[in-house]
C-alpha cells in the first residue's frame, strides 16, 4: 500500500504541491486555464500551519488500512481499489459529508461545486507519480511504499 | 507554464554550434543555465502569477490564484494591487538600467568635449552638431567641443531636473497627436530618475492601491526610458564612437580562434569594449601575442556589447544571452571583460573548470570568481591595454585538452542605424522629383502595399520556451507576408544564427519584400543595434507616421519579443505599448494571477494610447495575429 509522506522539518510552505496537484487534476493541465476553469479544480493536498503546535502539516488521504470514510459512507461510493487507494465513485457519492466528519484527518472533503467527495487519489490515472511528490522543490513530500 | 520540462525540449531546436557545445559540457560534467531551469521546475505557481508580495515584513502573502485561499495581503493589497506593483518595480528596475548606461555615456560625451588629455573623442561630429540643433541648442558659430559640453550637459539634466519636463526627444520626434496624447494622460516624464523614485514610493507599502495608477506611472516612467534614456544613450554613443553603417562579419561560437588570444566583451556598454577593440590595434599587443605564441589577439562579443562593436567595429558575435557559458566551455577563451547587465554570475564559478579570467571592469558589477580591474573613463586606453595584457598572459594557462570550438558558423550583415537606412533609401530617391535624407521610400513601399508592414522583433532568449524556436517561426512566417524585421539585441543575434540577417535571406521572402531587398540593397531582417537601440526602432517609427501624417498607433507595425526575460524588457514593452505599437510577447509577464491587470495591459490600455500587449507562446497564431493587426491597420487608415 503506497501513501505520500510528509517531512515537516523539509516543508517551507511554498504550496507548490498544491497548484501541482490542482493543475493535474485540471480539465486543462494548465495552470494559466486552469485558474478559470469552472468547476474550479480543487487541491487534494493542504499545506496547513498549525498555531497551536507551531508546526507545518500536510493536509493529505493517508489511504488507512481500515478507513473511516469507507465505513461512514451510507451508499457505498468510497471504497479501496486493488492498489490500496481510497477511491470514490461518482456516480454513487451523494455529497453527505458523512466522510467528512468521519475522516480523523480532515483529508476527504466534499467539494461545493461538485457535490461529491475530493480527496487525494495518489493521483493514479492522472500521472505517473503523485504531482505534489514531483514538484515538491525540498522532497518534503515522497512516496512510500 | 513551464512545468516539468526536459533539457532537452528546451534545446531541441538550437543551432548546431550551441548543440556541439551542449555535447562538449556535457562531457566535462560542466552545469549550464539549461540543468539550472531544469532544476528549478516547478517553479513557483505565485511567483509565476505575480500574486507574492514581498514588500513589507508582514509578509511575505500570497494569493491563491484558484480563488479558494486567501483574496488579499495583510494589509489587504489584492492580486491587482500585489501585482501592478510588482511589474511597476520591474518597470523601474529595466528604465534604471537603460538609463544609467545612458548617464555614463553622457558623461563620457562631457569629458571628451572638455577634457583635452580625454582618449574619447568626439568620432562624429556632424552628428553632434545635429543632435544638439534637434533638441534645441544654438550652435551658431561654435565649434564641436562646446556642443558636444552643451549637449551632454542638457542630456545630463534630463535625469535630475527639478522644473520641466525631460521631453527633449519627445517634441523633437514624436507625432503632435501622440503628444498630446501623452501630454493629456499626464505621463510625459518629468526627470528620468524622478519617475523610478515615484515607482519605488508608490509601490511602499500603503501607497498607491489602485492598479490602474501604479501602472499610469509605470507607463510614465518608462517614456523616460525609451524616448529619454535609452534614446540619449544611442545618439550619444553614435557622436563618440561613430554612426554605425553597414558591416559584415562571420558570427557564433566557431568565431573563436584557436591560435589567436581570445577575449570576449560581455555586458551592454560601447564605453570600454570599443576601447579594447581600438587598443587591440596597439603594436604593443602585437608583441606581447608573439612572446606567448600566439597570431593575435582576436576580440569577438557576446550579448549587447557585441552589438555595439558589431555595428562600429566589424567585431565578430561568438553568441548571445544564452550562450555565454558554451564560450567559456570552448576551452579557447582566454578572457571575459565584461561591464554590467546579464552577466550569469556562473561565469565566476565556471572559472573554477576553465582557464578563462573573467574580468569585471564596473565598480557596479563585481563577481565571486571574477578578477576585478576596475574601468575609468579618463585613463580609458591604459586600462584597456592592462586587460589586453592580462588576457594575452593568461594564453598559456589554456588546458589542451579541454579545447573544442565548434565548428558551425553564420553570416551577419548588421549596422543599420536610421541614418544607413535613409542612406540606403536614397539610392531609389529620383534625386530630381524629391528630397533625399527621408524615409519616403520606406513609407511609398508601405503605402503602396508592396511591403504589407514592418515587426521590431527585440528581447532576450528564455529557456521557457523551447529555445530559438519561436524567433525562427516567427521571423520565417512574417517574411513570407511581406512584412520587413527590424532588429536589436539578442533577438538579432539569435536570428543571425539562422541566416535570416543575410542579404540572401531575401529567398526566404515573397515577392514584394524580396523585390524592396534587390532594390535597395539590403537584408530583409536589419540589424538596429543593442537593446538600448530599441529607441533607434522609435524614431524611425516616429519619421514615418510623421511623414505620412498620421500616429504610431496607426502604423502597420507591431512588436514581438518572442523570448524575453529581463527587467529591461518589461520597461521597453511598457514604451513600445505606450508609444502606441501592438506589442507581442511569447512569455506572458508575471501578472496572470491578476485579472485586471491582465485585462488592463491586453485590453483596455488601447483605448487611452492605441497599442496593447498580446501574449501567445504559439509561433503560428503569433504570426497570424499581428499580419491580422497589420492588415486591419491599413485598412483603417485606407492604404
Amino acid at each position: 500500500m503506497a501513501k505520500v509522506a510528509f517531512k515537516k522539518d523539509l516543508c517551507t510552505g511554498c504550496k507548490t504541491c498544491e497548484h501541482a496537484c490542482i493543475v493535474a487534476h485540471s480539465k486543462s493541465n494548465d495552470f494559466v486555464a486552469a485558474m478559470k476553469e469552472s468547476p474550479k479544480p480543487r487541491t487534494r493536498i493542504d499545506i496547513k500551519y498549525l498555531a497551536d503546535k507551531g508546526t507545518i502539516k500536510a493536509v493529505q488521504c493517508a489511504q488507512c488500512g481500515k478507513a473511516k470514510c469507507i465505513e461512514a459512507c451510507p451508499a457505498d461510493a468510497l471504497s479501496k481499489n486493488d492498489k490500496g487507494v481510497v477511491v470514490c465513485d461518482y456516480d454513487k457519492c451523494v455529497g453527505c459529508t458523512l466522510c467528512e466528519e468521519f475522516c480523523p484527518f480532515d483529508a476527504i472533503i466534499v467539494d461545493e461545486d461538485l457535490d461529491k467527495a475530493v480527496k487525494c487519489d495518489l493521483c493514479h490515472g492522472v500521472c505517473d507519480e503523485p504531482a505534489c511528490v514531483k514538484a515538491c522543490p525540498t522532497k518534503a513530500l515522497t512516496v512510500k511504499e | 507554464m513551464a512545468q516539468n520540462k526536459s533539457r532537452d525540449l528546451i534545446t531541441a531546436h538550437m543551432d548546431p554550434g550551441t548543440q556541439e557545445a551542449i555535447k562538449i559540457t556535457d562531457a566535462a560534467g560542466v552545469e549550464t543555465c539549461f540543468d539550472r531551469f531544469v532544476s528549478q521546475q516547478p517553479q513557483c505557481g505565485f511567483g509565476q502569477m505575480g500574486v507574492c508580495c514581498r514588500i513589507c515584513a508582514m509578509g511575505p502573502c500570497r494569493i491563491d490564484p484558484f480563488g479558494n485561499g486567501p483574496k488579499a495581503g495583510v494589509c489587504g493589497a489584492d492580486a491587482d494591487n500585489i501585482s501592478a506593483r510588482h511589474l511597476a518595480r520591474q518597470i523601474a528596475a529595466g528604465s534604471s538600467a537603460h538609463s544609467d548606461h545612458g548617464r555614463d555615456i553622457a558623461h563620457t560625451l562631457y569629458m571628451a568635449s572638455t577634457d583635452p588629455n580625454c582618449d574619447y573623442k568626439i568620432t562624429d561630429e556632424d552628428k553632434c552638431f545635429r543632435i544638439a540643433k534637434e533638441v534645441g541648442i544654438d550652435v551658431e558659430g561654435k565649434d564641436v567641443k562646446e556642443v558636444g559640453k552643451e549637449l551632454a550637459e542638457l542630456m545630463m539634466h534630463q535625469f535630475g531636473q527639478i522644473h520641466g519636463l525631460a521631453d527633449v526627444f519627445i517634441r523633437a520626434r514624436a507625432p503632435k497627436q501622440r503628444q498630446e496624447k501623452w501630454d493629456n494622460l499626464g505621463i510625459v516624464p518629468r526627470a528620468i530618475d524622478r519617475e523610478i523614485v515615484e515607482i519605488m514610493h508608490r509601490t511602499h507599502i500603503g501607497v498607491d492601491s489602485h492598479y490602474a495608477n501604479i501602472l499610469t506611472q509605470g507607463m510614465r516612467c518608462s517614456l523616460g526610458d525609451g524616448w529619454s534614456g535609452s534614446m540619449l544613450a544611442t545618439e550619444l554613443s553614435d557622436i563618440i564612437f561613430g554612426t554605425p553603417s553597414v558591416t559584415e562579419a562571420e558570427m557564433n561560437l566557431a568565431a573563436l580562434k584557436e591560435d589567436h588570444v581570445n577575449i570576449a566583451v560581455h555586458g551592454h556598454e560601447p564605453t570600454l569594449s570599443s576601447m579594447v577593440v581600438i587598443a587591440s590595434k596597439d603594436p604593443k599587443v602585437a608583441e606581447w601575442c608573439a612572446e606567448v605564441g600566439a597570431k593575435g589577439v582576436n576580440i569577438v562579443g557576446i550579448c549587447c556589447t557585441t552589438n555595439e562593436v558589431l555595428m562600429r567595429y566589424g567585431v565578430a558575435p561568438a553568441g548571445n544571452f544564452l550562450q555565454q557559458e558554451f564560450a567559456m566551455a570552448t576551452g579557447a577563451l582566454d578572457a571575459y571583460i565584461v561591464d554590467v547587465q546579464c552577466i550569469f554570475p556562473s561565469l565566476g564559478d565556471l572559472t573554477k573548470c576553465y582557464h578563462t579570467k573573467v574580468f569585471t571592469t564596473s565598480p557596479k558589477a563585481k563577481m565571486i570568481g571574477g578578477t576585478h580591474i576596475e574601468f575609468a573613463e579618463d585613463r580609458a586606453y591604459q586600462i584597456a591595454l592592462d586587460l589586453l595584457k592580462a588576457a594575452i598572459d593568461n594564453y598559456k594557462n589554456r588546458k589542451p585538452e579541454q579545447i573544442s570550438i565548434p565548428s558551425h558558423k553564420e553570416k551577419i550583415v548588421a549596422g543599420f542605424s536610421v541614418e544607413t537606412i535613409v542612406k540606403a533609401l536614397d539610392g531609389v530617391t529620383n534625386s530630381v522629383a524629391h528630397p533625399r535624407g527621408t524615409v519616403k521610400p520606406l513609407c511609398d513601399a508601405l503605402t503602396s502595399g508592396v511591403l504589407r508592414g514592418a515587426v521590431a522583433m527585440v528581447g532576450c532568449n528564455n529557456p521557457h520556451i523551447p529555445l530559438d524556436r519561436n524567433h525562427k517561426m516567427i521571423v520565417e512566417g512574417l517574411l513570407k507576408e511581406d512584412i520587413i524585421v527590424v532588429q536589436t539585441g539578442c533577438a538579432a543575434l539569435t536570428c543571425a544564427k539562422y541566416g535570416f540577417l543575410t542579404y540572401e535571406a531575401k529567398d526566404r521572402c515573397s515577392l514584394g519584400l524580396k523585390t524592396v531587398c534587390e532594390l535597395v540593397g539590403i537584408p530583409p531582417v536589419l540589424h538596429m543595434g543593442s537593446c538600448v537601440d530599441i529607441s533607434r526602432i522609435i524614431s524611425l517609427v516616429a519619421a514615418c507616421a510623421n511623414y505620412l501624417g498620421v500616429d504610431i498607433d496607426q502604423l502597420p507595425i507591431a512588436a514581438s519579443a518572442p523570448e524575453w526575460m529581463s527587467e529591461k524588457a518589461v520597461a521597453i514593452g511598457t514604451y513600445a505599448v505606450s508609444s502606441g505599437v501592438f506589442t507581442h510577447l511569447g512569455v506572458a509577464p508575471q501578472c496572470l494571477g491578476a485579472p485586471n491587470v491582465t485585462k488592463l495591459l491586453t485590453q483596455d490600455i488601447e483605448g487611452l494610447v492605441g497599442g496593447k500587449f498580446y501574449v501567445e507562446s504559439d509561433p503560428e497564431k503569433a504570426v497570424k495575429t499581428m499580419v491580422d493587426v497589420i492588415e486591419a491597420k491599413r485598412k483603417a487608415i485606407g492604404i
